[in-house]
């Protein structure tokens, strides 16, 4: 009884250890343990950038998006889904204006610099995106705004 | 002793094991929005109308590129009404040569073409096309 005694102990300190560990994995990013712990992160917010007046019937081009990020801690976006543009008037229709999906990637995608993966805590990262124009596109989408609902994929970079 | 270690770094193992899912929930899934914008299709540069040789009775017409570079089409709109052209040709290239006309004043006007897009339409020039008698029809 005595030795199954013993063997318990072991387990318990090598358990307790672990969770330590694991805790300071958690607050690598210094923001304290309550923190790192929290599961219910600030959403970020993405919202549309700078985009040039130039898409025609069959063009590409491209626009930006800003990833902001309220949480304390940084954060890396993972990937961003494909966007398809609402209606904007009766005669041009949804989906004249769509945005490619930027696949998804451990590391992170890079910002619009070309390098940078990380958006800092409390900070916000420019993410470019192509965008095309169908080649049906009625007259009536000249000079038009076209909004597309997209999703991004986030995660601690901490 | 070595028991004890070895049950001491199961139970490490264990626990970190069971802390990995912890780590998923710092990813998130956010929604939001881009904006694109579209631009129109300018108008083609002055146009201008000959006539063919004499006797001929055609009319040339052609005129300068679109403010669009990307425009590769454009549109001859042209009749013997000044406000409501009965004729509407594509083209591709800034030239366009009217088969033998009859007697009247023709009008014309051009407009610069991407897929469904319409540019407004140029200036608009004319041509008279007249009988004369024994040599036929005279434009001018």
């Amino acid at each position: 009884m005595r030795h199954k005694k013993l063997l318990i102990v072991p387990v318990l300190v090598g358990a307790a250890l672990a969770t330590g560990f694991a805790f300071a994995a958690w607050t690598s990013s210094g923001s304290g343990t309550a923190v790192a712990k929290s599961t219910t992160s600030i959403d970020s917010v993405i919202a549309p950038g700078t985009s040039a007046a130039d898409l025609y019937p069959g063009a590409t081009s491209s626009v930006t998006v800003t990833v902001s990020n309220p949480n304390p801690y940084p954060v890396m976006v993972h990937s961003v889904t494909a966007g398809s543009s609402t209606l904007v008037n009766v005669s041009c229709t949804a989906g004249t204006v769509t945005s490619d999906s930027r696949a998804f990637d451990a590391d992170g995608l890079s910002q619009s610099d070309g390098s940078t993966k990380v958006i800092a805590a409390n900070g916000s990262g420019t993410y470019v995106l192509v965008t095309h124009m169908a080649t049906t596109a009625v007259d009536a989408c000249k000079l038009q705004t076209f909004t597309m609902s997209l999703t991004a994929a986030l995660a601690s970079a901490a | 002793m070595k028991r004890s270690l070895v049950l001491a770094l199961l139970g490490l193992l264990a626990t970190t094991w069971l802390a990995a899912p912890a780590d998923a929930r710092w990813a998130s899934s956010s929604p939001g929005s881009a904006r694109a914008l579209s631009t129109t299709v300018g108008a083609p540069g002055t146009v201008s109308a000959t006539c063919g040789l004499l006797l001929d009775a055609t009319v040339k017409v052609d005129w300068a590129a679109s403010t669009s570079p990307w425009v590769t089409q454009y549109e001859v709109l042209w009749g013997t009404n000044s406000a409501s052209p009965s004729r509407v040709d594509l083209v591709t290239g800034r030239t366009f040569t009217t088969p033998a006309l009859s007697t009247g004043t023709w009008y014309f006007t051009v407009r610069s073409v991407k897929g469904a897009w319409r540019s407004p339409v140029s200036n608009q020039v004319s041509k008279s096309v007249s009988s004369v008698l024994f040599l036929g029809v005279v434009c001018s």
